[in-house]
This record gives structure tokens, sequence and C-alpha cells, in this order.
């Protein structure tokens, strides 16, 4: 061991960081607006459902964007809406899917976004859901969201529309008053309503897919382990928003890919996939959208007066 | 930090000693090669992370513009009324003090079966070995997860959480100063006739009681900055309400949340120096209140002390029933140490902090009917996270346990400059100004006190989603751990050299490169790759606010109930941490 070299080798090691990150191109968007056309799309999303399959699920939307627009699409997955927002706030993300809430927020706490398409389950359905008011198969006790007063509750997450905001516009004209129950955070609608069945909650929110059909076909309830005491009106679906950084160009053909070729049919047509393997995400595809179409979120939010509707405000 | 170390000397740069022949290098043996190139390897896979992970000055230039819009949107900083701060705070401490007790009475049993000298048989020490490292490498968000299955929600998941999760630290750092013991007083009961037990609470306990309140104290610290974690799965709290005010995008009420936290950690810093000082006369606290160069008695931080007994001989310390018969069996010597003053502050004070332990518990719920209720349901919840299961994403999971390798390898790297720096700068017998050692400590602890967590949702919201928020909080964070285990270990260094430069006229830099670094260099060797261990962990816990890596996906795992997933990410993390674990000793025994 020679000792003089020692400190200088200590010196050279610690140096070493610094020297390596003074060069090197951003791993951050620029925030130049509407000019932008970059080599690699990040798309941020929230898995709603099975986490671990979500790569899988958006496999072939990917590979269609990727075609369509010849860059390279990177998903970015998220925990929750908030870590969205900021994405697409910071230009990370050029991409994200949004649900009707946080879209909303995100639009209103300034971010640039432009909505390009909303999401629709069935072939020539209706864009939108519903959220479901649910308890235990077996509870007496509950029949109606009056009922939920002083019980545990299960949302899905402070800024899912189905799964909070329209609950809490419910439970308001059920005449619950703020903390005349207690409020769970599930983090997500599988877990909200999985919670519910497994009793953590005495009662709680999904929505109806979840419900009706996502958690049967995965096997993890049984028909009858949930009943369903509650209806929202009918949500506005999730839209997909593209960063207003975006060329005018970019962002119209991302809207085309979207709204004409996104959907099982063509992505089945095309060998992108198999089956039920072209449901994105257990959806069939997207649909034209516009700012007007949300309005509706925004007038449940000046009934419930939440303070997430005022993000950013 | 590297293999140049382990260079034979092709000129003879050192000054020459005294005319011996003796050889003064060792000369570079295969371990020692071996080990300095693991060292390099590692060294080498930093730099590659940092660079992979994109993390240089255009990202952070690109960033600035973010941040400042963020600053912007946290003020003015909006504080909740005061008495529902303070509940939340109490709501809060309790459980953190409470799980911290958990961990001390769960700690010192397997500590005592983990350590060499203490253990039954072999077999039973490599038991407890397990026991210590797995509960380190199961992050405490899973045993909260795994909690609330069986508790509900409420106080008690965040107490069990912590205190199993803490035993992973707790019982190893007392373990070890186990180990460390002088092993005289044992010898000296055994040779009395006294049996295992009575050795362990005669002879064993009290010279490891320092360490072990120390070790406690800090894990206190560690936990209330890990409640934040614990408030994002819905642990109530200051966290939860933090994680609620995150969600909504509410920024002011977030940060102002966060800065209540970081007040509090400097308050809990203060306060467990006045307990140490008070409850361990016989250990000086900090070098800061001595002129270092008179300065005997070591710091008992992270790293455990050895005992007082060592260096007092003949003088044992109070608290330690030494059968003392000096061979004069004219005077029956008084065997328990005498009610002065300072006993009998110290019993006031352990009596306070009992007191706080029994409230504190009391505050998060723990009861035995939940404890029976509990016992129940224990054995279903460990069947939902057996067997491990990939639920057929075998490989997103290795991309993502690289990615998260990568954060923590990076945020290392990122964090050890400032950290070795600051660390010299805050060690009293380096900069030997206490002013100035003491002023850097408080930018360590500035530091340390910001949860990671914190860090993180801060840099997501600055420089997006992705990696490069969880490497520079993690190198952020490395900071404060690091930079406080690297004073600490150069201010242990034995003042017998350093006096000995002195008298001979070296300045301060002599002094520093020639008798403290070459003495400290192993020990913060150590410690940095315990800094790697710990940024392992944690870089898996930052999936929980988008910062990529494998956390993510043992989080939604848990969210969406596929709990076998969970197990499968943390037995890949607990590999890894294994492995560093490995290298890390491996070193240790090579160096020391």
């Amino acid at each position: 061991m020679s000792r003089p070299l020692r400190p200088s080798a200590l010196a050279a090691a610690t140096l070493l960081p610094l020297v390596l990150t003074a060069c090197g191109s951003s791993a951050a968007g620029d925030s130049s607006s509407g000019k932008e056309d970059p080599s690699t799309l990040t798309m941020a999303i929230i898995p709603s459902e099975d986490a671990n399959s979500t790569a899988q699920h958006y496999k072939p939307l990917v590979k269609l964007i990727e075609d369509e627009t010849g860059k390279k699409v990177v998903l970015q997955k998220a925990t929750n809406y908030a870590a969205v927002i900021e994405a697409q706030r910071a230009h990370k993300a050029q991409i994200a899917v949004y649900g009707p809430l946080s879209y909303v927020v995100a639009k209103k706490s300034g971010v640039g976004v432009e909505p390009i398409a909303r999401q629709l389950l069935t072939k020539g359905g209706t864009p939108g859901y519903w959220s479901y008011g649910i308890t235990r198969g077996g509870n007496k006790d509950i029949s109606g969201l009056s009922d939920f007063k002083s019980h545990k509750v299960c949302f899905v997450d402070e800024n899912s529309t189905s799964g909070y905001l329209y609950p809490r516009a419910g439970l308001k004209k059920a005449g619950l008053k703020d903390g005349s129950y207690s409020k769970v955070m599930a983090g997500g609608h599988d877990a909200s309503a999985l919670s519910v069945a497994h009793g953590d909650c005495d009662a709680g929110f999904a929505d109806n897919t979840m419900v009706d059909q996502l958690l049967i076909q995965k096997g993890k309830l049984k028909k009858g382990d949930l009943k369903v005491v509650w209806k929202s009106p009918l949500i506005p679906s999730s839209p997909v928003g593209v960063s207003t950084d975006l060329s005018g160009t970019l962002r119209r053909q991302l809207t085309d890919v979207f709204t004409k070729k996104a959907n099982a049919d063509y992505l089945k047509s095309k060998g992108y996939c198999e089956g039920d393997g072209c449901f994105i995400y257990g959806y069939w595809g997207y649909v034209p959208v516009k700012d007007s179409d949300y309005q509706t979120v925004r007038d449940v939010c000046a009934t419930t007066g939440d303070p997430q509707c005022k993000a950013g405000s | 930090m590297s293999a140049i170390d382990q260079r034979p000397p092709l000129t003879p740069t050192a000054e020459p000693g005294p005319t011996t022949a003796r050889r003064t290098l060792a000369r570079p043996s295969v371990p020692g090669v071996a080990a300095g190139l693991a060292l390099l390897i590692c060294l080498a896979s930093g730099v590659w992370a940092i660079t992979g992970l994109r993390l240089n000055i255009a990202t952070l230039v690109d960033s600035a513009g973010n941040a400042v819009d963020f600053s912007s949107r946290m003020l003015p900083l909006d504080f909740p009324p005061a008495p529902e701060l303070l509940g939340l705070l109490w709501q809060t401490l309790a459980v953190v003090i409470a799980g911290t007790a958990l961990s001390v009475v769960l700690s010192v049993p397997v500590a005592l079966l983990a350590a060499r000298n203490t253990t039954l048989n072999t077999p039973c020490r490599v038991m407890a070995r397990a026991v210590i490292v797995l509960c380190r490498a199961v992050p405490d968000v899973v045993f909260a997860i795994a909690a609330f299955r069986v508790f509900g929600l409420g106080g008690m998941t965040g107490v069990v959480a912590l205190g199993v999760h803490s035993v992973g630290m707790v019982g190893k750092l007392t373990a070890d100063a186990v180990e460390q013991i002088d092993e005289g007083p044992r010898t000296a009961l055994r040779a009395a006739g006294a049996g295992r037990l009575q050795q362990i609470t005669g002879a064993v306990l009290p010279q490891v009681l320092p360490s072990l309140v120390a070790t406690a104290l800090h894990r206190l610290d560690i936990n209330l900055r890990v409640s934040v974690v614990l408030g994002f799965v819905g642990v109530g709290g200051i966290g939860y309400s933090l994680a609620t005010a995150v969600n909504r995008l509410d920024y002011q009420r977030a940060m102002a949340l966060a800065l209540v936290v970081l007040l509090t950690c400097f308050a809990f810093e203060s306060v467990s120096g006045a307990v140490r000082r008070t409850l361990l006369p016989e250990v000086t606290t900090r070098s800061r209140h001595s002129r270092w160069r008179g300065w005997a008695a070591r710091n008992p931080g992270v790293k455990a002390a050895p005992p007082a007994v060592a260096r007092a001989p003949g003088h044992p310390p109070a608290g330690t029933a030494v059968a003392g018969d000096d061979g004069t069996a004219a005077v029956r010597p008084r065997t328990s140490p005498p009610w002065n003053g300072a006993r009998v502050r110290r019993t006031v004070w352990l009596a306070l902090a009992l007191a706080l332990v029994v409230a504190s518990a009391v505050r998060s719920g723990v009861s035995w009917q939940a404890l029976t209720r509990a016992t129940g349901s224990f054995l279903p919840t460990l069947g939902d996270f057996l067997p491990p299961g990939t639920a057929g994403t075998g490989g997103t999971l290795l991309d993502d346990l690289w990615v998260t390798l990568q954060i923590s390898l990076a945020g290392t790297l990122v964090g050890l400059v400032p950290a070795v720096l600051l660390g010299v700068l805050a060690a009293g017998n380096v900069v030997g100004s206490p002013r100035v050692a003491r002023f850097f400590r408080t930018v360590i602890l500035c530091v340390r006190g910001v949860p990671e967590l914190i860090l993180a949702i801060v840099l997501v919201v600055v420089t997006g989603l992705g990696p490069v928020a969880g490497a520079l909080a993690l190198g952020i964070g490395s900071i404060g751990l690091l930079g406080k285990l690297v004073a600490d270990s150069l201010e242990e260094v034995e003042p017998g050299p350093v006096r000995a430069l002195l008298a001979t006229g070296a300045r301060r830099r002599q002094v520093f490169f020639g008798a403290i670094l070459p003495r400290a260099w192993p020990a913060v060797l150590g410690h940095v790759l315990y800094q790697l261990d710990v940024n392992i962990r944690s870089a898996t816990l930052l999936g929980i606010v988008g910062a990529g890596g494998i956390g993510y996906d043992l989080l939604n795992a848990a969210r969406v109930l596929e709990f076998g997933v969970v197990t499968t990410v943390v037995l890949m993390v607990l590999a890894v941490v294994l492995l560093v674990e490995g290298l890390a000793v491996w070193v240790r025994k090579v160096y020391a």
C-alpha cells in the first residue's frame, strides 16, 4: 500500500462523478413550446388493473405508434395521477393517459396538454363509464349510499374521477357530511374493490368495468362477492393528452393514429396481436375528443368543492 | 476507494522512516488485489450508471426552470391549524417511538444469538444473522402492507412495520457491539462461576448498553423519516396528510408538512444528544464538546463504540456489577453504584423515557386484543405471500431490478463527493476548530433531516418521472448518512498517532493525511458500501413516487394484491443486498 498515493486516489475517485456529470445530453426534455419533434416519445400511464402485465397490454399500441410516427415510444409507469400530471408539466411525458378528473386538474393547473382521443370500451358503445358504490355480497346493513355513514369506506385516489370525485358528490347528495365516514385510499380501482370484498373496508367505490368484468375474468372475484348499491351518472371516458411542446404536425399525426388506428379491429387486421390481446387494457379503442366533453366533470367539481379540483390555482 | 492502494510502490515516495531494514509497506496480496478489483468494478458500474441515466449538467440545467416553477407553487407554505398539526405530529411520533421500542425489544435476543461470542451454536448464529438480514432486506413498506392484512388500518400496522424492519439495523449493530466487547469482565464472571445468562446480564449487556441506546436513538431518527413513506401506504399521521396533499398537487400544504417533519428531526437530534449524555455519562458523546486533542472517548454513533470499560482498566463503569475482589477480603466492596445525583437523574430520565414509550404504545393502539386478533390471521397472510410468483413478468422484473441498481449506484456515486468533503470538514480532529466542525455537522444534519421520499417527490416534480429523480434523491440522501458516518469514523481515529505528528510540528493537512486518513479509510470504504446497500433498499421504495425501478412493480403488485410478486421482488432485492453485504464484509476483512 503506497501511502502517498492514497489521498490522491481518493481525491480522484471522488472527483470522478463531478467530471462525469459535467457532460452529456440532457435526460429532461426542453421546454420549447410547439416546435418539438423528438426522436423518443415518453408515454406516462397508470396501470389501473393488473400492474404486472401493463407492458403486455400496451405493447400493440406502442408498436403501432412507433410504426406510424417512426419514433421510439417509452412507457413510463406511474402509481398515481399526480405523477403523470407532473411528468407532463416537466416536459418529460409527451403522451399521457389521464383520468377525466386528472385531465381537468392538469389543464387547470397550467400543464400544456391537448386532449387527442378518449377511450371506448366496446365498439360502437358509449365513451364513458360509471362509478359503483359497492359492499360485500352478504352485507345486509348497507343497501345505499346513506348507509355508508360511520363505516370504513374505500376510495381509489384523490385524483380519481370514478373512485373519488363522483362518489363524494354522490355521498354529499345522500346527505353524508365529511367525516361521517372514514376515508381510505386504496390506490386503485382493483385494490378498492378487492379491499371491500376481503372486508378491509365496509364499503367502497370502483368503476363498473372493474366490478362487472375485469376482476371476475381474472378470477380474483366471483359473481356475487360484491353487491352494487349505487351507480353514478355517466362519466366521460379517460382522455389521452399530448404535450403542446410537440409540433402541430406531430400532434395531428398522433390524433389520427389514436382515433383511426388504435383499436382492437385495426390492430388485429395488421397482425399486431391476436384475439383478446388486441384490447388495449381491456378497452376496444379510442374516439375523437374535445375539451368541452369534460365540462360535466368540472360541474361535479364545483358541487363537491374538493381541494384537488382547485389544484394549482 | 480503488485498487491503486494495492500497487507496490515503484519509487519510494514516502519519507524514509527511521533507519530500519523493515519493509514499511505490505506486499500486495492476492485477496488485496482481488478486493481492489471488486471495488473498481463497483466504481465503474457507478460511472456507467451515471452516464446511462444521463444524469448530467444538461439535465439539471433543463430542470432548473421547473425548479423555479415548483418553488413558486409551494409558496406560501400552508400549515394546518395548530391543534390539528400537533395531533398529526403526536400520531406520527407515537408510531415511531413505539415501533423503535419494539425493535429494541426484539433485537436484543436476536443480537445475542447472532454474536459470535454469545451465541448458543453455529446453526443458531446463522439463523439469527439470517433473520437480521431478512428484516433489513424487506422494505418497511412491505412489512406495512403485510401488517395491514393482519391488523387492518391503524397505528399498530405502522408500529409492527417499523419495529420488525428496524431489527435489521438495531440487531445488526447490537450484535457487532456484542462481538466487540472486552471479554475481561465476562471471563472474570465465568471464573467466579456465573452461568451463561448471568454472564450476559452482568458483563455483556452493560457493555453494550451505550451502543444500544445510541443505535436506538439513531434508528428513532431514521424511523421518523421512514414514517413519511408509511403515510403513502396509509399509516396515519403527518406522512399520510403529506401523501394526500401531494396527490392533489397541493404543494403548499405538502411542503409545509415536510418542513414540520424536518424540524421534528432536528428536535429529535438535540433531544437524543441530551438523552445520551444523561444516560451514559461514561461515554462522552460528541467531540465537539471538548477540545479534540484531549478527546479520548468515542462518540458511539452508528458504529458500535468499544465500551468505556476498555479505556479505564480497573475502573468498572457505573452499572457494571463486577465481582470486585481485589484480593484483600478485608472490606466487602460495594457491588452496585451509589445513589448519587447522577444516578438519580439517570433513573428519572429512564422512567420518563419508559412512560413516553408506554404512552406512545397506547396512542398507536397497541393492545392485547389487536395482537390476539392478529395471531389468527397471521398464517393466512403469510400464505398470501407464498409461493413467490411473477405473474408472467419475470423479464420486466429483471429489467426493473437493473434500473433500481443503476439508480442506487448512480445515487451513491453522486452523493460520495459532497459526503466525503462534508464528512472531512465535520470531523473535529481534522479541522481543529470546533465551530467549523459544528457548522458542517449541522449542514449534514440538515440534509439528513429531509426524508428521501420528499426529495424524490420534489425531484420528480422538477425533473419529471423517471430514474434521474430517484438517483438524485438518493445522492442527496447519501450526503446525510454517509457524511455523518465519514465524520464519525474520522473522529474515532486513535488520538495517539495524531498527537505524535502534532508533537513533531506537523500541519493540520499533514496530520490528516499522515495520521487520520490512513487509519480511517477502511472504515470509510465500509461505510460507502453500507450506503450502497442502504441506497439499493431506498431505491426500491422510490418507485412509490414514480422514480422508476423495481419499487414500482413491488408497490403496484401490493396494490393489486398480487402478493406472490411482492415476495419475488423482495427476494430479488435481498439477493442483491446480500451480494453487496458480502462484498463489504470481505473488503473489510482484507483491508482491516
